[in-house]
């Protein structure tokens, strides 16, 4: 059965979706796509519409729906612009991103070559300083070797003076046992009689040392001065590293 | 400053070293010495420039240690019969079972080979108590000659050993000649008592140290100047506590007062260097050192070849890569006299107060005192070789050659003339 709907006292009949072939008596109430209506008479066979004879708007509902579609209309708009939007921003991202990435390959590719021509730069102002340094360096091994050679030189000379040189005697011949190697004597070698060269023992400098009628070197000679023949005395090594005048 | 700074001519305390390719030898002054930074796969260190003799470098090595002159004494033995009957000979032997006189000790024998004769001896020798102690021993020389010997432990046993009856016996060691002559400054010869060590001698002889001569005593008026051990100072003074008196007043008139004319006395007790006259005369240890080296004995307690002359064999048996055996060797009294002049540690603490013991010591090597007793090769008489006496600072006669002493092995190197070139 129909649904039955009192409004007040009076009583409608909601009779659902109108379909061809439909006919509503007074108060039937259907179901169109833009509403709901009321059947104003018997028998109406036409289908029920805003604007229809023989029929009443109970609910309009084409305002809701236009709103709906509207609202749809609106939201896909919305969407639409959203979508829009948002592609807009992506481009805009994309946009940002491509310029910042090309700015960043830009500053990137700057900073490189300005490094690479710091870096440049740097290693050819160190291998100057490395130049410098090499000739210092080389310089520094020159002077070390000079020095040591000066070192050198010098402890040479010292040693030369020190064992060489000594009190020179540049009125004598060479000294044979510290002595002269021909000593001249006013009498036969003999204790009491020093011969006139001998270099005698000097207790202030420690040097020479003392007579004593024997040679002190092999091969020494000995002049007695008093006499012309046989005066010649040569010293000659004897027993147990003894020496004794031989006369020539 | 430069580092090991090669020289010419080196100087006292100078670091000898030795081209390790071709063993030139080379001399590093002491004042750049660093052995830290020295290649040591270059060069070797051998030792220090201890003084010049003549045109020579003086080199002392590296380490040095105490060894005795003679550690074995030896004789020869003559005077047997080898003809197969029985015959005995007499030998005279210090023992210490008679406080080191002498023993008579018959020998018995009887045979008709040398080899034979000495057979029994030993067997006689290793029976004795006496001779076992000291381990007596006879061998055939390559010459034919018997020789006897036995551990030197006493100095009688060189001076006093001898043969009688039937035995005639040499003196101890006789190849080594002994000479007992050295010539002072003052004029006067004879043995014992010229100054070795400086400092050592003014350190002993500035003290009250007693009545001796050879303490540097006198007890009567002295008038010659050629005094055979030098003169303590209180004694030169006349201060003497010792030996009470002045008598050296007429020393002091030639010399001068005070220790002024003490310091002046004294060096005329140095000895004469270089000098021919007397041990002086040696110039040269090596052919000293080499006899020396040469006397090897075995006997019943000893099997293995060994040295009579330890100091002497110690010395000449140096030997590294570089160096040669025989390089070195025992110094002369007169290689001694230059070692010993300068020497001041032993007087002094510090190792580094001479050049010498500066060197050595940087280059890790032994210090040489003048505190001790250091050997020549030069012996001296029957039972003694010369020393430089670390007690008194003299060259010393009665150093008893069984002494350990200190044996300082020596050489004679040319400057670096050459310097740079191998």
């Amino acid at each position: 059965m129909a649904n039955e709907v009192f409004l007040g006292y009076a009583l409608f009949t909601d009779q659902g979706d109108w379909t061809e072939g439909s006919t509503a008596q007074t108060n039937d109430i259907f179901h169109t796509a833009d509403g709901v209506f009321m059947s104003t008479i018997d028998n109406n066979t036409t289908a029920p519409g805003v604007g229809v004879e023989g029929w009443k708007v109970w609910f309009d509902e084409r305002a809701i729906k236009k709103a709906e579609a509207d609202r749809k209309t609106a939201e896909a708009e919305r969407e639409r612009q959203e979508a829009a939007r948002k592609q807009a921003f992506q481009n805009g991202e994309t946009i940002r991103q491509q310029t910042f990435e090309t700015k960043e390959s830009e500053r990137q590719q700057a900073f490189q070559n300005s490094e690479t021509t710091r870096q440049e730069t740097f290693e050819a102002k160190e291998a100057k300083r490395d130049e410098a340094i090499e000739e210092v360096t080389t310089y520094n091994d020159r002077l070390s070797s000079l020095e040591t050679q000066a070192s050198s030189h010098d402890h040479d000379i010292d040693a030369i003076i020190e064992t060489r040189l000594g009190a020179p005697d540049y009125n004598a011949l060479p000294l044979l046992c510290g002595q002269p190697p021909i000593l001249f004597g006013a009498g036969t070698p003999q204790e009491a009689i020093v011969p006139i060269n001998w270099r005698q023992f000097d207790p202030e400098t420690g040097e020479g040392y003392n007579w004593n009628g024997l040679p002190s070197a092999i091969g020494q000679q000995y002049i007695n001065t008093t006499v012309d023949t046989s005066g010649r005395y040569i010293a000659i090594p004897g027993a147990n590293g003894a020496l004794s005048w031989k006369n020539m | 400053m430069s580092k090991n700074v090669f020289v010419r001519t080196p100087k006292r305390g100078d670091c000898a070293v030795k081209k390790i390719s071709n063993k030139k030898r080379m001399y590093i002054s002491l004042e750049t010495l660093d052995v830290a930074t020295l290649d040591t796969t270059a060069y070797e260190v051998v030792g220090t420039v201890a003084g010049r003799i003549g045109d020579k470098n003086l080199i002392a090595y590296k380490n040095n240690t105490s060894h005795k002159y003679i550690n074995r004494a030896w004789w020869y033995l003559s005077g047997y019969t080898l003809d197969g009957t029985d015959r005995t000979g007499v030998l005279s032997i210090a023992a210490a079972s008679a406080s080191w006189g002498n023993v008579s000790k018959t020998i018995a024998y009887n045979a008709t080979t040398v080899e034979d004769f000495i057979s029994q001896l030993n067997t006689f020798f290793t029976t004795d108590t006496d001779c076992l102690a000291q381990d007596w021993y006879a061998n055939l020389e390559p010459d034919g000659r018997v020789r006897i010997h036995c551990n030197n432990i006493s100095w009688q046993q060189c001076t006093n050993n001898k043969a009688s009856t039937g035995f005639s016996l040499t003196g101890s060691c006789p190849e080594i000649i002994a000479k007992a002559d050295m010539r002072r400054k003052h004029g006067g010869n004879g043995g014992e008592g010229a100054i070795s060590s400086w400092k050592r001698a003014l350190a002993y002889y500035r003290n009250d140290n007693g009545r001796d001569s050879y303490q540097g005593g006198r007890t009567s008026t002295q008038t010659s100047i050629k005094q055979g051990y030098p003169i303590n100072l209180p004694t030169w003074l006349g201060t003497s506590t010792k030996n009470p008196g002045d008598f050296c007043a007429a020393l002091r008139e030639v010399y001068g007062e005070g220790e002024e004319g003490w310091i002046k006395f004294m060096r005329s007790c140095l000895p004469v260097v270089p000098c021919d006259y007397g041990n002086m005369g040696m110039h040269n240890g090596s052919e000293r050192t080499r006899q020396l080296a040469s006397f090897t004995f075995t006997s019943a307690k000893v099997t293995t070849p060994s040295p009579m002359a330890n100091a002497a064999a110690y010395c000449d048996g140096i030997s590294t890569d570089c160096i040669d055996k025989g390089e070195f060797w025992l110094g002369t009294t007169e290689e001694i006299a230059t070692l010993m002049r300068d020497i001041e540690y032993g007087t002094n603490d510090s190792r580094l107060s001479d050049p010498v013991n500066k060197c050595l010591s940087i280059i890790g090597g032994s210090a040489i005192s003048n505190g001790s007793h250091v050997w020549s090769c030069c012996r001296y008489g029957s039972n003694s070789a010369w020393c430089s006496y670390g007690d008194r600072g003299f060259f010393g006669g009665y150093g008893s050659m069984y002494g350990s002493y200190v044996a300082v092995p020596l050489s004679l190197w040319n400057d670096d003339t050459s310097l740079g070139e191998d």
